[in-house]
């Protein structure tokens, strides 16, 4: 039968202050009977002195034979400013095991003293430029070697005043941070009467937008562009940048976007008819993706037609010529015919055509000023008109016959 | 191409350079305190302010400013400044081996670096320089 | 077929745009598209030195943009024309920024009378905005009555360094519209402003 419980041997702690994490690690007694066991374990963590205990947890795991274990612990507040104590212990919670189910003995306390790495400056302040998205929580501490000085800190240049952890340390806690600038919110603790300063810079990040209004299409079948809106830029110089990658799923394939609301997408040549894109807009606090699925065929946004001209133009008709460019092999262009007199539409038609357009107007007046416009969309699916392309002419005089 | 020569301004055209650096600077101190706020200045830091050539007619001389300026323009990244700079640029009268300043790596610091600079160069401009310029005579060169 | 040089550039004439750019003209115009040109300028009193390859579309014309313009200072310009049979340079020409600085014309805000002063307005302008704010300035006035094609000009100099300045035009028939157009020049240059947009006011009844 297992020798239970199980108590955590060899405990380690070690401290990452730019995350502000301790990092567990822990082994279990090997297990002599079982391959695994399902166990919890019990963590409580101190600050200052053990008995100021200020969290505790369970960490529910299965623990395999000679398991070194991992668990991390974020602090709200800089691991500089304070000693922390870890100990643990641990209890099978296996229902290969009946009850009663005992706690094991705690762990011994572990100390974990980011304090021993620090200089010999009369004061210190942190985090050291910490980068926050703004609407976050953030805790800010002060440690002074002299615990006869007076320190009094400012939060661009307001003084803040916060609550006091020990005789030389005191945390203050910024509730919902706000984007000040681009640079960065001034934070400086000062000795009263002594010319000791120590500032940290906060970066508080705009929050990443999900982008709107995400939309691909094609003007001749070889490449696609996805435009977005991107909102707010997130971007602060030298500490934060803002990409932006487009994934297309049914090929596996993705690219980083030159742009911040644009992006070209090359169409292979075997015409992949369905496209699945997620856009990924992303900067060092996180990101944001949306996405899009359509078929290719149904997003032709055609490109503005060109020569226009009007020929065999008479008292009463005028015959009105353009070209459209070319998409694809099979496509299909519905052109749209406007005559506008006086700038007012009074004639429409719509044409079909696949590369050169050819219209008879007629019922016009003589000699009067008119206005041919023409734009074009796909036949088969509507996505968007293109362009329009417009030519102003005068019809003749009425001939005597016809006056 | 011929070698062309390097005048020294005239200190009717130095006191000309001067009026425009003022103006200029003014514009760089009062945007970087307007956007900077709640950054104490540091004593920790000295910049020296013109120098002028003990002959007359004195020419001023920024030689010993420069470095400075030139430490903190890619950190702030800034037309104004990058004018201030022309203007010192044409009162360096001897061409002082390229000295660098080197900039406090923390950004708090880096931040009253800047702004001790600045400041202590508002005073060089408005009063060390100020007496020396009343001191000489107006004559146009 | 025989080595054709292109023509030395000449007549190089300059003109600093206030706080625009500093522009270059010379002759003789482009002959044709194989000729290039690179303009080298000294500046910081001699300090600094840099070229400009004009686009081929700007013909004999080629700036400089700031921030890398600040006066007071001198610069050199000489312009060398280059084509496949060789290369021409200009002389060395120097400029004194202070004299071919060009400024934007004033903005007329008001031609009005002055109660109770017969024969009189009083203009008032805004000094151009982008002008050494140190410098003093030279004004043409003109003036004529809307009826007439003859102007009559007057000239003064204001120290006001303020953004607003006022002139006093005495010596008017009385009840009759005049049109006033003004235009400027900083104490030291040579290069007047163009005429400001004409602005009309009328005296009082006698």
């Amino acid at each position: 039968v297992e020798p239970l419980p199980l108590t955590p041997e060899s405990l380690n702690v070690s401290i990452d202050s730019a995350h502000q994490y301790l990092n567990l690690q822990w082994s279990v007694h090997s297990l002599a009977y079982y391959q695994e066991l399902k166990m919890l374990f019990q963590i409580q963590i101190s600050r200052m002195k053990t008995s100021n205990v200020i969290w505790v947890g369970n960490y529910s795991t299965v623990v395999k034979r000679d398991p070194v274990l991992h668990w991390s612990w974020k602090s709200e507040l800089p691991l500089e400013c304070a000693t922390h104590f870890v100990r643990m212990r641990s209890r099978v919670d296996d229902a290969k095991i009946p009850e009663p189910r005992f706690w094991s003995n705690w762990s011994s306390w572990k100390e974990a003293d980011a304090q021993k790495s620090l200089g010999r400056d009369p004061l210190f302040l942190f985090p050291k430029d910490k980068l926050v998205e703004e609407g976050s929580n953030v805790t800010i501490c002060y440690m002074s070697r002299n615990q006869q000085d007076n320190i009094s800190c400012y939060l661009e240049g307001q003084q803040i005043h916060g609550e006091q952890l020990d005789s030389n340390v005191s945390a203050f806690k910024l509730n919902k941070v706000s984007f000040i600038r681009k640079t960065g919110t001034n934070i400086f603790c000062k000795v009263d009467q002594k010319d000791v300063i120590k500032g940290i810079v906060l970066f508080v990040s705009k929050v990443l937008e999900e982008p709107k209004d995400f939309s691909c299409e094609t003007q001749d079948f070889k490449t696609l562009t996805c435009t977005w809106d991107p909102g707010t830029d997130t971007s602060l110089p030298k500490r934060s940048s803002q990409s932006y990658t487009l994934f297309e799923s049914f090929s596996g394939k993705k690219i980083l976007c030159e742009h911040k609301n644009s992006c070209n997408w090359q169409v292979d040549s075997d015409s992949q008819e369905m496209y699945n894109f997620t856009l990924v807009a992303e900067n060092a606090l996180g990101n944001r993706s949306v996405s899009v699925l359509f078929s290719l065929t149904h997003r032709v946004h055609p490109k503005t037609p060109y020569n226009l001209f009007l020929k065999n133009v008479s008292g009463t008709k005028a015959t009105v010529t353009w070209k459209v460019h070319p998409i694809g092999n099979y496509s299909t262009l519905l052109c749209q015919l406007d005559l506008l007199g006086e700038g007012n539409v009074i004639q429409q038609h719509n044409v079909s055509i696949k590369e050169n357009g050819e219209y008879l107007l007629s019922e016009l007046e003589p000699d009067t000023e008119y206005m041919a416009r023409v734009r074009c969309a796909d036949a088969n699916h509507f996505w968007k008109w293109s362009g329009s392309i417009s030519q102003k002419f005068i019809t003749a005089e009425a001939a005597p016959s016809e006056a | 191409c011929r070698t062309v020569p390097t005048y020294t301004p005239e200190p009717y055209d130095q006191r000309g350079i001067i009026e425009e650096l003022k103006i200029s600077f003014k514009e760089l101190l009062d945007n970087y305190l307007q956007d900077e706020k709640g950054v104490p200045i540091s004593s920790q830091y000295e910049m020296p302010c013109f120098t002028a050539d003990p002959r007359p007619p004195h020419y001023l001389d920024s030689s010993a400013i420069l470095p400075y300026f030139r430490a903190i323009q890619p950190i702030l990244n800034n037309q104004t400044l990058d004018v201030v700079i022309e203007h010192l640029d044409k009162l360096e009268f001897q061409r002082a081996p390229k000295t660098n300043i080197s900039v406090p790596t923390d950004q708090f610091e880096k931040k009253r670096f800047i702004l001790t600079i600045l400041n202590q160069f508002s005073n060089c401009l408005n009063s060390d320089l100020q007496m020396e310029l009343d001191s000489r005579p107006l004559d146009s060169g | 077929g025989l080595a054709a040089l292109p023509a030395k550039p000449e007549n190089i004439s300059c003109v600093l745009y206030y706080m625009n750019n500093f522009t270059c003209t010379w002759s003789p115009e482009k002959e044709d598209n194989s000729t290039s040109y690179i303009v080298s300028r000294t500046y910081a009193y001699g300090r600094k030195r840099d070229t400009r390859s004009p686009p081929s579309e700007n013909g004999t014309s080629c700036s400089f943009f700031l921030p890398n313009i600040t006066r007071p200072d001198i610069y050199t310009i000489q312009v060398e024309a280059r084509n496949a049979d060789g290369v021409i340079q200009s002389d060395i020409t120097r400029w004194n920024l202070d004299t071919v600085i060009k400024t934007e014309p004033p903005k007329i805000s008001s031609v009005k009378p002055v109660s109770g002063v017969k024969r009189m307005v009083q203009i008032r302008w805004v000094r151009p905005v982008l002008a050494p704010k140190s410098s003093n300035f030279k004004y043409i006035l003109r003036f004529r009555t809307v009826n007439s094609t003859h102007w009559v000009e007057v000239n003064f100099t204001e120290r006001e360094v303020g953004k607003e300045a006022a002139y006093n035009l005495t010596g008017l028939q009385a009840f009759t519209e005049y049109a006033v157009e003004l235009c400027c020049v900083t104490e030291e240059s040579r290069l007047w402003s163009d005429w400001s947009e004409e602005k009309r006011g009328i005296t009082e009844e006698e």
